[in-house]
């Protein structure tokens, strides 16, 4: 294959960003202070299920402290709309407001609000609030939810959110005469983003403009504007969104519509004071969104070579009260035949309501289940067949494509790189000292597991597409949302009565940030917006829709204008969340920002080029502003009586390119505490082009170990009346520095054809990838133990672990 | 030094507080149950030290105090009364960052940032009590920090990095 490493020439020693967040200089939105300001607080539902009988704010009313309060029943007669639902893929609607109106559907749900004048009376002040409930039967499991005895909401008739077939050749056909089948019953559990800031909003309303200020924790500035004057039926322009340094987001602070922004907004209107509000943890896990939950029957085929004839998969994931987003059981049934050809496929998904929290994507959003789903399948397959799970996937894996990754490579470099034969032999010897030994004497067994993938499954990777729709027999594989979900809601809505056009229906949003107000140039998921400015002193500044949270992108997309315009990097500084110096944006999220964000950075700096070109009138410009024969930038600007150039761009790549990449974890499990420990892991990657190679592996670490903790710790537990049992980082285990190996990272870089950059995403890939590996290699540590068990529902807990041993 | 009035709270009973911070007396009235970190970020606006969650567990709040590394949530304001404390705001020396920032970003040892203050600080504690760790001293010294970016390994890669340059410098001080 061709292996093209180019790493920037103008790679930093440290990033852009570090100095300030190194000297406790970071603006987190809770470090920030408007004189003045008073503070918010949320009662939210012990039940999560039950009718509002009551709210009585008077005993709080009458301490000093007491400002102002809120509920569902006030934002009705204020006109704000239903929580905002994205339009794509189709769901049914649910009618749930920003403070539960009439009923709450899950422990933690906003019932009120109050607005307090010190931040230390909050928490006296929201416990004196009474609230008179009626507690109702909840449905916590996707079981009862099927059966539908008790509706999350009434006007759906049932508990089905969302569903989607896609089928083509005749997988029932096949399977049943196929040599070799196997079957597997998987899923990940709840797991939540859990970054390390919890939201906060800082909102103030000015009256003189009529404009709210808010800063917010948001993936998206953007984003949150639309949702905004969406749900508060008021033009985009009358909010001025900011974020600053934000503490990570996982997803969990994307396009998710939450009430508090909202709610602040209302209150410093009716108080014309400055309102803030920041989630303890628990609130967190309340309600910050959580995501996974998803549960899949799959059937494998494979012919007499090994090589995979049909697969045929029956994926039901809980999501809830619903969310704002909704694509991650998609994204999972896109992902779910990994970079396989697969000629006969029979999918079914169902996405069922429950009384929890709203679903919301994690970092990988629906793609590590699908990789899980899959790669944990190709294990099992292996193991039937009798060959060396690298082999298996070999036989299966595309090969190489001019312009595309070479996954059979990635194979080989995996086998080099991390010394495979020899980490064979390491298995081999602990495993044959505990049979040899026998449990007393030892009570170690070890484990190898690879799992390859990435988030491009058949959905994004044209190079599968042209497989599928040759033989597909329902169209395009890409055109999923012509598939039954649709139709199928359609069914269901006229079933139920739904009417569209009812007063307060929740606002709706597609992928288009904020088209209409800017001249009709469209947004999307595949595009983003930059504008590149240089002034009289040479200085450049980059404006992107992109929002960092800990990407590095100052620093990459400096480099990028940097290099494009050949100036010092020290004279690039980048302007981002910030609704009105930036007027448009998608933001950061779903492994996008280098390819989408990037481009449009390239695509505005060559355009700036071109104007030098132009404005000279057809005389190169030195726009390094450095003393030469040509003109300087500031001759140029100066003979045309401006102050700087600048160009826009919005850039739609050619499609979204996605790194792939092959992992390997070797782990040892303590049979007697049900404990595996990751000794060696593995990760060889193809991102494409290289921009920033810290920046890069740094995604891949915390990828990783984000897998490590989803596979081995991290899960949301609920009782039968669908309390959260796991409320703080005592019960909800993320990992620690001593659960975390080294990770090793190795690139095989396949600049992309599609990206202006050459630049493939890479934030959720060691995500995406890791969950099968760690638990394979567990797996496959256990069948030392007693062959047979197996555990195939994450995180493997060591209850689970147990119970795979006693054969339970 | 001057000290500086500070008033964090205006309940009714208050309790006079004076602590020295990054070499810089503060006195001031707090309400007895006012959490040191807040002490920290709402009266003295030292918002470097964060709070990421409320029960301990994630050390973003971690600090210095009297030589030890302690987590700012679990400790009143009151009981640092008399106390030294060194927030990450006192790490540098003015803007010539100490060794082991210089570490982290050299290292890439942070990518959001949040989580960074607590780590810095429980780093200066393990590398004064053991200059020269293993990668497992590494581990189980910053093992009350939390961080969901970085998967850890270019922090420890980071620590690792700092203890040697801090070695090296007492060597040259210290032939």
């Amino acid at each position: 294959m061709s292996t093209i490493l180019e790493l920037s020439k103008k790679e930093p020693e440290g990033r852009v960003e570090d100095p300030r967040l190194l000297m406790g200089k970071g603006r987190y939105v809770d470090d920030l202070n408007f004189e003045g300001q008073a503070y918010m607080g949320i009662v939210r539902s012990p039940f999560a299920h039950a009718k509002i009988k009551g709210i009585d704010f008077s005993k709080a009313r009458s301490f000093p402290d007491f400002i102002a309060a809120l509920t569902g029943e006030d934002l009705v007669r204020e006109g704000v709309t239903t929580v905002m639902q994205n339009q794509w893929p189709p769901q049914k609607p649910a009618k749930r407001y920003h403070l539960a109106v009439g009923k709450v559907r899950f422990t933690g749900e906003p019932v009120a609000a109050i607005l307090v004048k010190r931040k230390n009376s909050l928490e006296d002040l929201l416990e004196l609030v009474e609230v008179d409930y009626d507690p109702l039967p909840a449905v916590t499991t996707i079981e009862e939810s099927k059966k539908g005895t008790v509706l999350v909401y009434e006007d759906w008739g049932n508990n089905l959110s969302q569903n989607s077939d896609e089928k083509w050749g005749s997988a029932e056909k096949v399977i049943a005469s196929a040599p070799h089948v196997i079957s597997a019953k998987e899923g990940i559990t709840r797991q939540e983003a859990a970054p390390m800031e919890p939201h906060s909003t800082l909102a103030r309303y000015r009256k003189g403009d009529d404009v709210y200020e808010i800063y917010a924790t948001v993936q998206s500035v953007h984003g949150l504007r639309e949702r905004l004057a969406s749900e508060l039926r008021m033009p985009e322009k009358k909010f001025h969104v900011k974020v600053m340094d934000m503490g990570g987001g996982f997803g969990s602070k994307g396009a998710q519509s939450y009430p508090e922004p909202l709610l602040a907004c209302l209150f410093s209107r009716m108080t014309n004071l400055p309102v803030k509000w920041t989630a303890t943890r628990t609130e967190e896990f309340l309600e910050a969104a959580s995501g996974r939950d998803q549960y899949c029957d799959i059937t494998l085929a494979c012919n007499g070579e090994g090589k995979i004839v049909a697969i045929k998969a029956n994926l039901e994931s809980d999501v809830g009260v619903t969310g704002t987003q909704n694509h991650m059981s998609m994204l999972s049934m896109w992902t779910m035949l990994g970079h396989y050809r697969v000629p006969n496929v029979e999918v079914h998904m169902a996405a069922y309501a429950t009384n929890k929290m709203p679903i919301g994507p994690v970092r990988g959003a629906g793609a590590p289940e699908g990789c899980y789903f899959i790669e944990r399948a190709m294990d099992i397959m292996a193991r039937k067949i009798g060959v060396d799970p690298l082999e298996l996937r070999r036989r299966n894996l595309m090969a190489e494509k001019p312009g595309k990754e070479d996954h059979v490579g990635l194979i080989d470099a995996l086998i080099d790189r991390s010394g495979y034969e020899e980490l064979v032999k390491w298995k081999n010897e602990i495993n044959s000292r505990y049979r040899l030994q026998g449990p007393s004497h030892s009570n170690l067994v070890a484990g190898l597991g690879v799992s390859s993938g990435g988030r491009s499954g058949f959905g994004g990777d044209e190079d599968q597409d042209e497989g599928w729709s040759s033989e597909s027999a329902g169209g395009q594989a890409s055109d999923w949302s012509s598939q039954g979900g649709a139709d199928q809601w359609q069914q269901d809505s006229q079933d139920s009565g739904w009417n569209s056009d009812e007063k307060n229906e929740g606002g709706s949003s597609s992928w288009r940030g904020t088209a209409d107000e800017n001249g009709g140039a469209e947004l999307d998921f595949e595009s983003e917006y930059a504008r590149v400015s240089q002034d009289r002193k040479g200085n450049v500044t980059v404006y992107t829709g992109s929002s960092p949270h800990g990407q590095g992108i100052e620093t990459t997309f400096a480099q990028l204008a940097s290099e494009e315009l050949n100036v010092p990097l020290d004279k690039v500084s980048v302007v981002w969340g910030d609704s009105v110096q930036v007027p448009m944006g998608i933001g950061t999220f779903g492994s996008r920002s280098a390819v989408t964000g990037g481009s449009a950075v390239v695509d505005a700096c060559r355009k700036l080029k071109a104007q030098l070109v132009d404005i000279s009138k057809g005389t190169l410009v030195d726009a390094s502003a450095n003393q030469s024969e040509l003109p300087t930038i500031a001759e140029v600007l100066e003979k045309r009586g401006l102050a700087e150039l600048s160009a826009e761009s919005i850039y739609k790549v050619g499609s979204m390119s996605y790194s792939s990449g092959i992992h390997l974890c070797a782990l040892t499990l303590d049979v007697d505490i049900g404990k595996a420990k990751i000794v060696k892991y593995v990760v060889v990657e193809d991102c494409g082009r290289i921009i920033n190679k810290k920046v890069v592996e740094g995604q891949l670490h915390g990828g990783v170990v984000h897998a490590i903790g989803g596979a081995l710790l991290e899960k949301l537990g609920y009782d039968d009346q669908g309390n959260l049992l796991t409320s703080t980082f005592m019960d909800y285990c993320i990992p620690t520095p001593l659960d975390t190996p080294d990770v090793e990272v190795y690139h095989e870089a396949t600049p992309s054809a599609d990206t202006l950059n050459g630049a493939k995403g890479v934030g959720e890939s060691g995500t995406i990838v890791g969950y099968a590996a760690v638990m394979n290699a567990l797996n496959d540590a256990l069948s030392n133990v007693r062959p047979g068990a197996q555990v195939d529902l994450a995180p493997a807990t060591p209850d689970s672990i147990f119970a795979a041993i006693a054969g339970d | 030094m001057s000290g500086k009035n500070i008033r964090v709270a205006k309940g009714d009973e208050l309790t006079v507080v004076s602590v020295r911070i990054n070499g810089r007396e503060y006195r001031g009235e707090v309400e007895p149950r006012t959490l040191l970190v807040y002490f920290l970020r709402d009266g003295v606006n030292l918002t470097g030290t964060h709070v990421g969650c409320d029960t301990g567990h994630c050390g973003a709040c971690t600090v210095i105090m009297d030589g030890k590394a302690v987590k700012s949530c679990m400790y009143l304001a009151v009981q640092a009364n008399g106390a030294e404390i060194l927030t990450v705001e006192g790490l540098a020396d003015g803007n010539k960052l100490h060794p082991i920032q210089k570490a982290f970003t050299e290292n890439h040892g942070l990518q959001c940032g949040f989580c960074t203050p607590g780590l810095l600080m429980s780093t200066l504690a393990l590398l004064k009590e053991n200059p020269h760790p293993t990668e497992a001293d590494i581990r189980r010294g910053i093992e009350g920090n939390l961080c969901r970016c970085t998967g850890y390994v270019n922090v420890v890669k980071s620590v690792k990095a700092a203890a040697r340059v801090m070695s090296e410098a007492r060597k040259e001080c210290n032939p």
